[in-house]
């Protein structure tokens, strides 16, 4: 279980945190939908000690992240899996290369081994045909799923998607939607999703959490959140011009 | 009057402030610079666990590096002869032209060009592919998966550029030697055996090993640091333009720390 106790920062002397508080259970699928520059991707780099709270505490299953050492932060890392907006994909390292990173660092596997299981994951993503090329060769869906074969690799508890259908088609954004539910039920992980894309919120949730102004406002199923009565979620979700949101 | 006054007052006040501020962005820059190097260092003893990446580093800064360093230090040993040696014949002495090219290269224009060539070369492009890695949250996806950028990123460059660096200066003082012992010949009149004899006999130990084994290292080590710590030192929110900053500022800040520590270093090397 994640959970956010008040979190508060600032960054360049602007509050982006203003007392956010958020539960997620094991195993489900949160989506935290909010405008851009609203504060959802520092939250979800405060799950996994990117970033550090002003005030305010991040528990994942019981251990506060702020009183870890680095070496302690490490182990509990190990945990997550991130798929970041950019993809990050190294851009010296081909896509074989880069899912097997993992693999490399943390695991005494033989290269057989970590070529199975590298193959594996690409091929569960469609993504085996393009093992060998380079990042700078793959069009911006492919270097999603290739940073998703590379989160998932080692078969993390916690998956942490930031902004995954941004940039995309609605094909390929459909497409990562889908990937995220495969691999939900395939590793039956916590998944926390960043986006601001309502279709790909109600298609991947189990529930939906709105952050304005700092602030976690509404928490609730896909449904209550569409049918909200809150103007300020209401505005957002149906894209509304008139409305609280200024 | 009064006013006249008042504003000398805060134009002082304003060079005092700037100095300051200076004096405080140098300080900090140089305690990141040592944090980066310290934490870098702090995993040298995984260099042969990280060996590709290490000899990749090699590759990049010192291979690569060869062709410019050999260029350079030919021009400066040609023109060191042809401006001192027409001045010693004014006393008969261009004879000693080669202990003069020996000296000023090995004791300080072998190292200092090299470090200077790669601070230009190899520092900023540590820095903007560092910075361009932070901008990209490839630093962000390491610490995710629990790889330490100061193991996997910074810990090669440095040892790599302590390596090439000495290596890169051995070059190029032989060349700059050789260039100076041609243009000797041609314009001094200088014969290659008197040339090369005065060379040996002003050459010691400790100009061979002080510029080679410890100044070379040493700038190597600086100009991976600085490169390092401005690449690392870009926000994700700095975009194209912090990372430009990044490179510029590690060309400067890396040549000045250059220029300093061969004060310090040839201080220490004349009293060893």
């Amino acid at each position: 279980m994640i959970t956010l106790d008040g979190l508060h920062k600032e960054l360049d002397n602007q509050k982006v945190l203003d007392g956010l508080d958020l539960q997620i259970e094991k195993g489900e699928t949160m989506v935290v939908i909010g405008r851009s520059g609203s504060g959802k991707s520092v939250t979800l780099k405060h799950m996994v000690g990117l970033m550090w709270p002003d005030r305010g505490r991040v528990i994942i299953d019981g251990t506060e992240l702020s009183g870890l050492k680095e070496r302690e932060m490490r182990q509990v890392r190990r945990r997550f899996g991130v798929l970041f907006q950019s993809a990050a994909l190294l851009s010296w390292l081909d896509i074989f290369e880069n899912v097997a990173l993992p693999l490399r660092e943390h695991t005494r596997k033989d290269e057989d081994e970590i070529r199975e299981i590298v193959l594996d994951r690409l091929d569960l993503l469609d993504m085996k045909q393009h093992a060998n090329k380079m990042p700078s060769d793959l069009s911006g869906g492919m270097k999603k799923r290739a940073g998703l074969a590379r989160a998932i690799v080692l078969a993390p508890e916690i998956m942490l998607y930031d902004e995954p259908s941004a940039g995309l088609d609605p094909v390929m954004a459909n497409r990562i939607n889908h990937l995220i539910l495969d691999v939900q039920k395939e590793l039956g992980v916590t998944s926390v999703v960043v986006t601001h894309d309502m279709n790909s919120a109600y298609l991947v949730a189990d529930r939906i959490a709105m952050l304005y102004k700092g602030k976690i406002i509404q928490v609730g199923e896909p449904d209550e959140i569409r049918k909200s009565d809150d103007p300020v979620v209401r505005q957002f979700v149906h894209g509304k011009i008139e409305g609280p949101i200024d | 009057m009064a006013d006249a006054s008042e504003a000398a007052r805060d134009k002082a006040g304003g060079v005092f402030t700037a100095l300051g501020q200076m004096v405080t962005r140098a300080v900090r820059i140089a305690g990141y610079s040592i944090i980066i190097t310290t934490s870098g260092l702090g995993h040298a003893t995984r260099a042969w666990v990280r060996r590709r990446q290490v000899l990749n580093q090699m590759l990049i800064c010192g291979v690569y590096s060869i062709p410019v360093a050999m260029l350079v230090a030919a021009f400066t040993g040609m023109v060191l002869v042809l401006q001192v040696g027409h001045l010693l014949e004014n006393w008969s002495l261009q004879h000693q032209i080669g202990s003069v090219v020996a000296a000023s290269l090995c004791r300080e224009l072998g190292p200092i060009w090299v470090g200077v060539i790669l601070a230009a070369r190899v520092g900023s492009a540590m820095a903007a592919e560092l910075g361009t890695m932070r901008v990209s949250e490839e630093i962000d996806a390491l610490e995710v998966m629990s790889i330490d950028p100061a193991d996997f990123l910074v810990m090669p460059r440095l040892i790599a550029l302590a390596l090439v660096a000495p290596v890169l200066t051995v070059y190029a003082n032989l060349v700059g030697i050789l260039g100076g012992a041609v243009v000797a010949y041609y314009q001094i009149g200088v014969s290659y055996h008197t040339y090369f004899e005065w060379a040996r006999r002003t050459l010691t130990n400790r100009d061979m090993l002080g510029g080679v084994l410890i100044k070379a290292p040493v700038f190597g080590l600086l100009i991976a640091a600085v490169g390092c710590a401005m690449g690392l030192s870009v926000k994700p929110s700095d975009g194209a333009e912090g990372v430009g900053q990044a490179t510029r500022k590690s060309v400067v800040i890396a040549l000045v720390f250059l220029l300093i520590f061969n004060y310090l270093l040839t201080t220490f090397i004349r009293q060893m």
